[in-house]
């Protein structure tokens, strides 16, 4: 469809416009070419009825609009109406195909084009030049146009482009190989020509870190092609490891002091067996743990070991024993009595007499506490006393009177109070001599034993 | 007559201060100071500088809070061999926390709360042979802790920590513990969630007693990776997660004298075939192999009286007559 009918827009157009101008021309354009737009001149009505074709052969198939406005004497537009209209594509007669194109691979640019018989149908059979092709698997694409200048869709299909050569016994001429994917460092070799052979590789693999890689090999044959690589994996050992070592050096520590860890040198043995006298003398006593780790020759460490200890107090010279004890009355710890032991003992088993007798008669607490060779006390026992009055002070030995060794018990105050009574009772052919003043109270008394004698040199006082 | 009255009182009050229990501080500088107060173990411990040893006779005492490295010795908890003194308790709760205590000791309490060593600067803490009616926290770095009697829960800190924890009843269980600790030639006598919440990790087990036959031993599966070498047990416990080795199952038997899952100062927990069950050190399991052999009564390794006899009143010469008798501790 080559025209486009637009009377009915006109017409109603031309009852938009005054009845005293005329309407001189009208303007078309297709989609958005404004500035393409046509322009007709009329001969001039109040009323137009207008009915023609416009052409619509530079619009492709398809959706598109028309836009178009009258104008009259005054050069004044009407408001421009507004079409959609689909153009629809023109007949196409019975086709023929008349030529086909061929590409391998991506190269379209480089298609191949042969015109053919014009004919309904064409049946090919052809080669197609794949000479330049290199060997291997590849695609050709094919597609043909008819007399209308239209193509069908390509036609893909794999093929395999077989060597230039003829099947005749090739030989490996050499081989390729590479490290990881380090392509650009290929080292290539020729060889003896043989249908088969074998290929040891020697390559000082020195330059690659130790570690896993990746060794690619690949042979050629003297019609030059390449086989696909194979690849396969190694470890690339530490170099130290290339030869023995020997574990020179132990390094131990103890708990989490590395800090203080202390470096033992070992005879080179490939196999040590260490004998250490770890110096624990710092450690506290208790448990710890000892920590121990070995160095080869080549720098190399090995895993740490760690093994709990119980660092033991230091050992006693003997089994423990009781060397001394004390008491003291109350809260006089001052003034306790502590009597050390003659001959030490454990356990200690001994009848203590606490001498009591400088304290007044009332109840008290005696205290003892108890020692030990390792300087060690006991908690404190405690008990009530009720210390008694003393009544009679006796004089059993043989002297002086100020000597307590010559008094059986207390010696009696130099003021001997009410109720106290002195006895002198000295030993066999011995004396009691009063030497420093005595004075007796009233309602004390001195008794002299039958037998007994009692000399005076300083005073006695009997009130 | 008011005279009278004030008199029977004063005198009364003497007799009753007399009675008083002496707390002994002994200093590092040899010197030496007594304390008879209503509280003497906290006045005991105000006066006590690091490295100072306080004794604490038979009686009940306040509990304190420890920061500093002192010793603490009591007359010990085993009704039998605390005759001539009485226990040594403490009514409440012993506190070390997260403070510079380290080397202290405590030894021969019978502690009647709980007893917490917090805080990674207390270390090398020792505890022995003390009675814990509570819960025992182990915190302590390098902490030994042995021949203790622990009725509550036994806590340690789940980081690494290299406690020694040996030779012990453990009536409760214990949780928390990590690595690098060592549980060693103790007792559990948990019947069941013997490893409680939070899950004990890499914690090594050495030639212990688990009188539990319960399948639920390990509350939870929540502790893991730990090893256990050499133990007896009463069952056949599930190690999932663990690792077990050369230990002894579905023992029966195994105490001298022993029921129940409760501790009981009766019971005799020497091993009915002590040869049969070696532990790694080649020592019989239990409280009494390994190195730190359970001490029969839990007697303190300080001079311990063993009874004594004293005569109420002095004699007509103003004697006391006393018979006392003492032994020496080896350790």
């Amino acid at each position: 469809m080559r025209t486009l009918y637009i009377l009915a827009g006109l017409m109603l157009a031309s009852l938009l416009l005054p009845a005293q101008n005329k309407i001189r021309g009208y303007e078309y354009w297709f989609n958005n070419a404004f500035d393409g737009k046509v322009r007709q001149s009329l001969s001039g009505s109040p009323v137009l009825t207008l009915e023609t074709q416009i052409p619509t052969d530079a619009l492709i198939p398809g959706l598109h609009s028309l836009h178009y406005r009258l104008y009259d004497d005054s050069s004044r537009y009407s408001l421009t109406q507004d079409h959609f209209f689909y153009k629809i594509p023109p007949a196409v007669s019975a086709g023929q195909l008349v030529a086909y194109e061929y590409w391998f691979d991506q190269g379209l640019s480089t298609h191949t084009t042969v015109a053919t018989a014009s004919q309904a149908v064409v049946e090919l059979n052809t080669q197609l030049n794949a000479e330049t092709l290199l060997p291997g698997l590849h695609q050709v694409h094919i597609r043909f146009k008819d007399n209308h200048g239209l193509w069908s869709l390509p036609y893909s299909s794999p093929f395999y482009r077989m060597p230039a050569v003829g099947p005749t016994q090739r030989n490996i001429k050499g081989y390729q190989y590479w490290f990881d994917d380090q392509y650009s460092n290929n080292v290539t070799q020729l060889i003896a020509q043989s249908p088969v052979t074998t290929i040891t590789l020697s390559e000082n693999t020195l330059h690659l870190p130790a570690g896993l890689h990746t060794l690619h090999v690949r042979v050629q044959d003297d019609g030059g092609f390449w086989s696909l690589p194979h690849t396969s994996h190694f470890y690339r050992m530490p170099q130290q490891s290339v030869t023995g070592h020997s574990i020179v050096q132990a390094h131990y520590w103890f708990d989490n002091n590395l800090a203080a860890g202390v470096m033992h040198p070992v005879t080179g043995q490939a196999v040590a067996e260490v004998n250490i006298a770890a110096d624990a003398a710092a450690l506290p006593e208790g448990l710890h743990w000892f920590n121990i780790r070995f160095r080869d020759d080549a720098g190399f460490w090995s895993g740490t070991t760690s093994q709990a200890i119980y660092k033991m107090p230091k050992a006693s010279t003997g089994d423990n024993v009781i060397t001394a004890y004390r008491y003291w009355i109350n809260e006089n710890l001052e003034q306790n009595t502590t009597v050390t032991l003659g001959t030490p003992v454990n356990p200690l088993v001994a009848p203590i007499q606490a001498d009591l007798s400088t304290l007044e008669a009332g109840k008290y607490a005696i205290r003892f506490q108890f020692k030990d060779a390792k300087g060690q006390w006991s908690v404190v026992t405690t008990d009530s006393i009720n210390v008694q009055a003393i009544t009679a002070y006796t004089f059993t030995g043989n002297g002086n009177w100020s000597n307590p060794a010559n008094w059986s018990g207390p010696v009696p105050p130099s003021n001997v109070p009410d109720g106290k009574e002195v006895v002198i009772d000295h030993a066999e052919g011995g004396e009691c001599i009063i030497d420093i003043p005595v004075t007796m109270a009233p309602g004390s008394r001195l008794t002299v034993k039958p037998g007994k004698r009692l000399r005076i040199q300083g005073n006695l006082i009997h009130q | 007559m008011k005279k009278q009255r004030l008199l029977l009182l004063l005198l009364l009050a003497s007799g009753s201060l007399a009675a008083q229990k002496a707390v002994l501080l002994h200093r590092t500088n040899g010197t030496q100071q007594a304390f008879y107060s209503n509280d003497p173990f906290n006045e005991a411990y105000n006066a006590a500088a690091k490295g100072d040893t306080i004794y604490l006779p038979g009686g009940t005492f306040n509990p304190i809070n420890i920061d500093k490295g002192i010793k603490i010795y009591g007359a010990g908890h085993y009704p039998d061999s605390t005759q001539a003194t009485g226990q040594t308790i403490i009514n409440g709760t012993i506190g070390c926390y997260y403070s510079d205590a380290d080397s202290l000791l405590i030894e021969g309490l019978y502690i009647k709360g709980h007893l917490h060593i917090r805080g990674l600067e207390n270390v090398y803490v020792k505890v022995k042979r003390n009675r814990i009616d509570g819960n025992l926290e182990a915190h302590s770095p390098y902490g030994q802790y042995d021949g203790n009697l622990v009725i509550g829960i036994t806590f340690g800190p789940s980081t690494a920590n290299t406690a020694f924890l040996t030779n012990n009843i453990f009536q409760g269980p214990i949780a928390g513990f990590g690595n690098g600790t060592i549980f060693r030639n103790n007792i559990f006598l948990a019947q069941s969630d013997v490893l409680y919440s939070p899950g004990n990790t890499y914690v090594n087990f050495e030639n212990n007693i688990f009188v539990s036959s319960n399948a639920s031993w390990n509350y939870n599966n929540y502790s893991i990776h730990n090893t256990f070498t050499k133990n007896v047990f009463a069952g056949s416990p599930d190690f999932t997660g663990n690792t077990a080795t050369g230990n002894y199952f579905n023992v029966s038997g195994i105490f001298v004298s022993q029921s129940g899952f409760t501790f009981s100062y009766n019971d005799n927990y020497h091993l009915q075939n002590p040869g049969t069950y070696p532990g790694v050190d080649g020592t019989q399991c239990g409280i009494y192999g390994g190195l730190f052999v359970y001490k029969e009564g839990g007697v303190p390794a300080n001079p311990h009286i063993i009874s004594k006899t004293i005569s109420g009143t002095t004699d007509a010469s103003g004697k006391l007559n006393a018979t006392i008798k003492v032994a020496a501790q080896n350790h």
